[in-house]
């Protein structure tokens, strides 16, 4: 992985004209912005004239902020509290940033701080414009004060230092303060926790060249810090460090930068989840042309994005599809992280996705987006913020999300990616674990009197999807059907519409309903449903539901189930199913006796039936009942 | 050389890390020639301080082949936190005790690993001990938690051979600009870079990539040269 990111910053750099081995290069990749928002539109510019004996305080000169002189300011951030990595420093308070934090006590510091190996004549100079700032003090602090006050309230300000030596001379004209930039810059990947970790003339690991020096702090991202002595195998020595990690400064700045490109062209999010999408060339040749497909995609203006399908999540910012277009000259890789300003924790590292493997995903995708039953599913959404509910249920990874998902009670996450993981790396899943976690959330469903529409056909489409994609495992293949066997028992009799309608269902999702007991249990759900429906007309209440166990069913209660049901329907006198009852019954001793499955694989295809019983309607039935749905 | 010693390993689980992770560590999908050296190490009960300097490249021929899919699990462990330089085994203001991670570890790891080493007495002292299953101290795949079995397939003879053709390979694949893979459908390439050689006092000098199919098939490559055992097995060494 740190490889395809170095690569990436060496794209960078080359694309930027950049070449490390310059060292005016090196500054301008050192320097940043000091008006890191446009709100910083003023420099209040201290400014000394040059005497022969040291320095003397001029005035302060408000000038506007120009672009093209940052390399003049030379500012770079330093820590929090402290000073900047030079005297330019951006405004909060006046007296904070002029005495308290920044730039008195970036002298103070500078001139204490041994490891610079400053010149004599260096120290002189820098110690003289100390002297002069710390004399005029109050004078150049009250200065500050009137002219910031000429700043609107919404603009802010930087302040520097100008001198006056043969002409206006800011920072960054001189050596000394672009040197002390350098190596403050660069001590940062060796020096830290008061301890030093660099060698001479080593292997560097990342470029696997020997260099004249090597780093051990280099943490271009938290998921590598050696802060705890214990992060130091071989010996928990922190200045030692180097040995497990050594990068040399190129390496270093190049991963800086391939971190920074990462983040502005390949940084994603997904069901809360970051990630950053790390595409590793297979050619080196067609290695630009990778990048460039990244450069395109968050380029483009945002309706356009719109247009690509979404596989992962149906709300954000999505490329795959466009990577799934292009031939395998390269893979990629998916760092699904958490960060805080602490710690960066890699929760998953999938390796190796091709474009052709992304195809197949959606490929599968698009065949069951087409098929009736998932097109004339009602699904709430969530468009702009928004709750709606849309008449389309499409595949995604929201279908694993909603049964295996972060909730106010449980928190499924880890499963969530591991499925994803899977998925995407075309590893096989548990059929049983995924059953139980889908019946877990049908079930609680069931027992609150929500309708399990939703899930239980969200719950179908994932099943259908990994039966496709062959990804189930312990999946019963059990004995597909035999026509022939069972019209020889009971002849091929005149099949009614609904009879042929099942049939066509089965023949449709073969690969999901491949024994009798699944088609059995599904059809009983069907007939459950419209009984549930003709209570609901009749009495305005379902005392049948409580016949259903909160459907936790068994082999035992799905046979007793049928007699019921078929009693009940006499008993309203709207028995108008009995076409299903005969095929039920069918089925039922096609499958014989132990079907092996599970409680919730019994419970889904019911439920299943149940959810789908509305393509069963019988004509009589709507007519007296006008159709409606207890289940809702 | 004319023989090498032939012998699988195997756990419940591996943890090699991925020398650039410390707080979320990855593991290497197989063991890089560095940890294979302290497992030889651990059988022959060779120390800490001493082992490296018998395993150099010019002394040790090792490499692997991987027999197992590779795959990776993700499991926290609570370590003891460190922080402050010591163990402070109770909760106070801006310390913990324990510092959660979440570990990568291969499941159900095994390997086979080719050994041969120019020092007869040590390489003889090898052969005994893993032909009588026997090890002086524990091995283990990558860190002491994840205890190892072994079991010796047998010494065979080698031979050096120069081929034109494509043939198949049992072991890992060096990086080399010389060997050419044939990247065939239905099959998983990775290459991980890798430790191969450290100093006696621990340091790296040598890395390289290395090669390998992910579900332990033979990968097709034309080479410059490679080794070729009794059994018909291919081998190039880390």
């Amino acid at each position: 992985m740190i490889e395809a990111v170095r690569r990436i910053g060496e794209y960078a750099f080359e694309k930027k004209g950049i070449s490390l081995d310059n060292s005016i290069d090196l500054l301008s990749i050192l320097i940043q912005d000091p008006a890191s928002s446009k709100a910083y539109k003023h420099i209040l510019a201290i400014k000394l004239n040059k005497r022969e004996n040291g320095f003397e305080f001029a005035d302060i000169d408000l000038e506007d902020y120009s672009k093209s002189k940052i390399v003049q300011y030379l500012y770079r951030r330093g820590s929090g509290n402290g000073p900047d990595i030079t005297p330019t420093s951006r405004v909060t308070e006046i007296e904070k940033t002029f005495v308290k934090n920044k730039i008195l006590p970036w002298f103070q510091k500078t001139l204490r701080d041994e490891t610079l190996n400053l010149e004599d004549e260096e120290l002189e100079f820098l110690r003289g414009i100390n002297d002069c700032l710390s004399e005029n003090k109050d004078l150049i602090l009250s200065k500050l004060k009137v002219l910031s006050e000429e700043i609107p309230r919404d603009e802010n300000s930087i302040i520097t230092i100008v001198i006056e030596d043969n002409g206006k001379r800011y920072i960054g004209d001189y050596s000394v303060f672009r040197e002390i930039l350098k190596t403050r810059a660069l001590s940062g990947y060796y020096q830290k926790y008061n301890k030093e970790s660099k060698s001479e003339d080593k292997i560097c690991s990342i470029c696997k060249r020997q260099k004249d020096e090597v780093y051990g702090f280099v943490s271009t991202y938290k998921f590598y810090t050696v802060d705890k002595p214990g992060s130091v195998s071989g010996g928990f020595d922190q200045s030692l460090a180097w040995k497990n990690y050594p990068v040399c400064q190129m390496c270093a700045l190049t991963l800086e930068e391939g971190k920074k490109y990462l983040e502005d062209f390949s940084s994603f999010r997904f069901y809360g989840f970051d990630y950053y999408l790390i595409p590793k060339p297979l050619i080196v040749e067609k290695s630009d042309e990778v990048y460039r497909i990244l450069e395109d995609f968050k380029g483009v203006n945002p309706e356009f994005k719109k247009g690509y399908i979404h596989l992962l999540d149906d709300t954000e910012d999505e490329i795959l599809e466009l990577i799934s277009e292009q031939k395998n000259f390269f893979n990629n890789n998916l760092l699904i992280y958490e960060e805080s300003p602490r710690e960066f924790k890699i929760l998953l590292y999938i390796e190796d996705v091709l474009p052709s493997r992304l195809r197949k995903l959606f490929d599968v995708k698009k065949e069951l987006d087409g098929i009736a039953v998932f097109k004339n599913c009602r699904v709430s959404v969530f468009e702009n913020g928004k709750k709606q509910v849309k008449s389309h249920l499409e595949f995604n990874f929201g279908n694993i999300w909603h049964f295996f998902g972060r909730t106010r009670e449980r928190d499924m996450s880890k499963y969530f990616l591991d499925i994803t993981n899977r998925i995407l790396t075309n590893r096989k899943i548990d059929y049983s674990f995924l059953m139980w976690g889908i019946m877990e959330n049908i079930k609680r469903q069931f027992i609150n009197n929500f309708s399990t529409e939703e899930s239980s056909l969200r719950g179908f489409q994932l099943l259908l999807y990994l039966r496709r994609l062959n990804l189930l495992e312990n999946f019963d293949r059990g004995s597909y059907m035999n026509e022939k066997r069972i019209s020889d028992i009971f002849g091929s009799g005149d099949a009614t519409d609904r009879v042929k309608q099942a049939e066509h269902l089965f023949e449709e999702f073969s690969d999901f309903f491949n024994n009798d007991a699944k088609k059995a249990i599904f059809m009983e759900g069907v007939l459950a449903q419209r009984l549930l429906n003709i209570q609901y007309h009749d009495r305005g209440s379902t005392p049948f539901r409580s016949k259903l166990q909160g459907l936790k069913l068994d082999e035992k209660v799905i046979k007793g189930l049928l007699p019921q049901i078929q009693n009940k329907l006499e008993e309203y006198g709207k028995n108008y199913y009995t076409d299903l009852e005969g095929l039920i019954s069918k089925y039922m001793i096609e499958a014989g006796d132990g079907w092996r499955m599970s409680k919730d694989e019994i419970g889904f295809y019911f439920v299943l039936g149940m959810n789908l019983s509305y393509l069963f309607k019988s004509k009589k039935e709507e007519e007296t009942n006008g159709g409606g749905n207890a289940n809702e | 050389m004319n023989k090498v010693l032939v012998f699988d390993v195997w756990g419940e689980y591996a943890h090699f890390r991925k020398y650039y992770t410390t707080t979320s560590p990855l593991s290497y999908s197989i063991p890089p020639r560095t940890a294979v050296t302290g497992f030889i190490g651990a059988i022959l009960g060779l120390k800490k301080e001493e082992y490296l300097k018998h395993f150099t490249k010019k002394q040790a021929f090792i490499t692997v082949g991987l027999l197992n899919p590779v795959k990776k699990v993700r499991i926290s462990e609570n370590l003891i936190n460190t922080k402050d330089g010591y163990f402070i085994p109770f909760r106070k203001t801006g310390h913990q005790p324990r510092t959660q991670i979440r570990f990568e570890f291969i499941k159900d790891p095994k390997y086979r690993l080719y050994f041969y080493h120019t020092d007869d007495g040590l390489y003889a002292r090898t052969k005994k001990l893993l032909a009588n299953h026997k090890s002086i101290y524990t091995p283990y795949l990558g860190i002491s938690e994840h205890i190892a079995n072994f079991e010796f397939i047998g010494e065979m003879n080698i031979q050096k051979k120069i081929l034109e053709d494509f043939v198949k390979v049992n072991s890992v694949i060096p990086e080399d600009p010389a060997n050419k893979i044939e990247f065939e459908a239905n099959m998983e390439y990775f290459s991980e870079t890798m430790p191969i050689e450290m100093d006696f006092d621990r340091t790296v000098v040598e890395y390289r990539n290395i090669m390998f199919e992910r579900n332990g098939q033979r990968i097709k490559a034309k080479l410059k040269e490679f080794w070729e055992l009794d059994n018909g097995e291919r081998i190039l060494f880390m």
